[in-house]
């Protein structure tokens, strides 16, 4: 039976893989439809963002895609995004620039790349990445070189239901589309290889790859000559650090992002691809072990940013993404000895082989990238990893006392 | 001299247990083919020939008097090494051993009064304990990132140290009174300690992650004074060469 099960399993996964390879090798179909999108279409939902933020749609369009927030129902603004690796200019709260999209050679995820230059007339270069997770997650990852330091912002998506197409009264953008889109998904979301850690280190910055690697959280195996080859490439140590530590969660502790109460009365600023926490906060959060990242808006050089104290802003060019976190990348060896951790300001942590031990679609490693959220609780599949070494799981599971329980 | 091999067997033993251990201590310290941290220390079990050079007085009696050979002082050698690495390129080396080489012999010249040989065993027995640094020629291995560090293959190194040798040499058997003629049976015994110098080089072959192959040609140099059961004999000569091969781990 179990034989079975892995047979039609593993079988369609194979047919997805070869519907979705025969997809993304050909991005350009005759009506000028760029199918490396497809796992994209559909309407997304800020992890860990505020009720009030609607959707993320991305729909078909000529040659790219149309990229739409919606919010109770309205279309509050709309991009088409082509990735054609042409600038397109863009601009947000003040700065001007231009911006680019490309995808990977196999087509699974789109590398972003951006200049601006602001009022005060110091110029914003950043690189990114947008990448799938799950079948039912991406993961929108952004480096920005901020006064010389790269900062990083990871936002994670979650596919919407039907529930919630219906709360929002729209029609689902991948309707019709069927196998497509499914077998996109599933192609896109399998475990990266090496190969894509070079690749993307010859695409965005060390500290992108960094936190894509390590927000996606696939072991790799790697080898000493995995470790040669990739240092010969010219990638960077940071980067190869987190290849080693993802590929060891029982020898390394991988943290990344922050959590909401850590930046709680930040208000979000939001417009597309450079989404962030009001900066205020500064150091007082996300630091970490040999660098972290601070509370740069990430327009300005300091952490403050005294038009969007406290409220939601942004729609700076069209539209907005939400509920984004500075990504901070935390990575050092495991304590032999200790199991469970008690975090200051975050409390208990259990021990093994994840870092905040909460579900995740694969991997295990970012449990701070939007978990918070409300709506993501529930509908994650998958298990915080394997260790042999770490705090014993019951099996149990808590829940909050009901109100006035005590 | 059963008691003897017996000891000799319980030393090996416990230096193996040692050396399992330290290596099932390591298990899992890195990846495929690298360690997550440059090592800091090795633990080496090693094994090999001592030939010695016995060219001293009293050996030239024993073997003029005895049907013995100076190679007859040659033995195996069992022993360990901890290495502590104080420099990309330098260890200090702190080793023991133990190597005993105990012959059957019979007087060339005299019999006992049935023809039968007059026989008796000696023994040269040394446990040197020395300090060396070890340099070695090419860099041990690389780092790549904060958690990788990956081993070189082959590495030649060269050694240099002193210590002290602690040192046996006796012979229990029957004897011949070269006076009387009478044959009666004795211990002749020196049991002492003196200092030795070593030089040595060999080569370091990794296997896999942890696991280091090595070849080394250790010289020692030692000079030891003879009890009062050997009267008149200038100092033994204690130098050998000693040809060895060892697995160390590291961590």
């Amino acid at each position: 039976m179990m034989r079975n099960d892995s047979f039609v399993t593993g079988s369609l996964t194979s047919l997805c893989f070869a519907v979705a390879l025969s997809l993304f090798a050909q991005p350009l179909e005759a009506q000028n439809r760029d199918m490396r999108w497809m796992p994209f279409i559909g309407c997304w939902e800020a992890v860990g963002a505020d009720d009030t933020i609607g959707l993320l749609c991305f729909a078909e369009s000529d040659g790219g895609v149309e990229l739409s927030n919606v919010l109770n129902g309205e279309v509050v603004s709309t991009e088409i995004l082509a990735a054609d690796g042409q600038r397109r200019s863009v601009a947000a709260e003040g700065c001007d620039g231009w911006e680019t999209v490309e995808f990977s050679a196999d087509g699974r995820r789109a590398f972003t790349r951006t200049e601006f230059t602001c009022a005060e007339g110091d110029a914003r270069s950043g690189t990114g990445v947008m990448a799938f997770t799950s079948p039912t997650f991406w993961v929108d990852v952004r480096v920005l070189d901020v006064g010389g330091e790269e900062v990083a912002w990871v936002q994670e998506y979650l596919l919407a239901g039907a529930d919630r197409l219906a709360e929002e009264e729209i029609e689902d953008p991948s309707q019709g589309l069927g196998i497509a889109v499914t077998s996109g998904r599933v192609a896109a979301a399998a475990p990266i290889t090496l190969d894509d850690v070079e690749e993307a280190s010859t695409r965005m910055g060390a500290r992108a790859v960094e936190t894509w690697v390590v927000a996606l959280g696939d072991p790799l195996d790697v080898s000493a000559e995995d470790l040669v080859r990739l240092d010969e490439a010219g990638v960077s140590g940071r980067v190869i650090d987190a290849v080693v530590a993802v590929s060891h969660p029982d020898r390394f502790m991988v943290e990344a992002g922050t959590t909401v109460e850590q930046i709680d009365g930040a208000g979000p600023t939001h417009y597309r691809g450079y989404m962030g926490y009001n900066p205020w906060a500064g150091p007082a959060w996300g630091y970490g072990y040999e660098y972290g990242a601070f509370g740069y808006a990430p327009f300005y050089r300091y952490g403050y940013s005294p038009l969007r104290y406290g409220y939601p802003y942004g729609y700076g060019y069209g539209y907005g993404y939400y509920g984004s976190r500075p990504g901070v990348v935390i990575i050092d060896r495991r304590p032999r000895e200790s199991n469970g951790r008690v975090y200051a300001g975050r409390g208990y942590r259990q021990g093994g082989t994840a870092t905040g031990g909460a579900a995740r679609p694969r991997g295990g490693s970012i449990p701070s990238f939007g978990r918070t959220g409300s709506r993501s609780g529930g509908s994650i599949a998958g298990s915080a990893g394997s260790g042999s070494r770490g705090s014993a799981r019951t099996g149990r599971t808590a829940r909050r006392r009901p109100p006035g329980g005590r | 001299m059963a008691g003897m091999v017996r000891s000799g067997a319980v030393r090996a033993s416990i230096l193996a247990l040692i050396f399992a251990a330290s290596a099932a201590a390591v298990d899992a310290q890195g990846g495929d083919g690298f360690l997550f941290r440059e090592p800091r220390v090795a633990i080496k079990f090693e094994t090999g020939y001592g030939i010695q050079r016995a060219q001293s007085d009293i050996f030239d009696f024993v073997i003029e008097e005895h049907t013995l050979d100076r190679r007859d002082f040659d033995s195996p050698y069992i022993g360990g090494e901890v290495s502590i690495k104080v420099a990309p390129r330098w260890d200090i080396a702190f080793a023991a051993g133990f190597q005993s080489a105990s012959t059957l012999s019979e007087f060339r010249e005299f019999v006992d009064q049935d023809d039968l040989p007059i026989e008796q065993v000696t023994e040269l027995r040394l446990i040197p304990v020395t300090a060396a640094a070890k340099y070695y020629l090419r860099p041990r291995g690389r780092s790549i990132g904060r958690f990788a560090w990956i081993p070189e293959s082959v590495v030649p190194f060269l050694s240099a140290g002193i210590g002290v040798v602690g040192y046996r040499f006796e012979q229990e058997g029957d004897f011949v009174d070269y006076e009387t003629l009478d044959i009666f049976y004795d211990r002749f015994t020196t049991q002492k300690q003196t200092l030795l110098a070593r030089g040595g080089a060999g080569v370091d072959v990794s296997i896999g992650r942890q696991f280091v192959l090595t070849g080394e040609a250790r010289y020692g140099y030692a000079r030891g004074e003879l009890g009062a059961d050997f009267s008149g004999f200038g100092d033994i000569d204690l130098d050998g060469l000693q040809l060895l091969a060892g697995v160390s781990v590291r961590f």
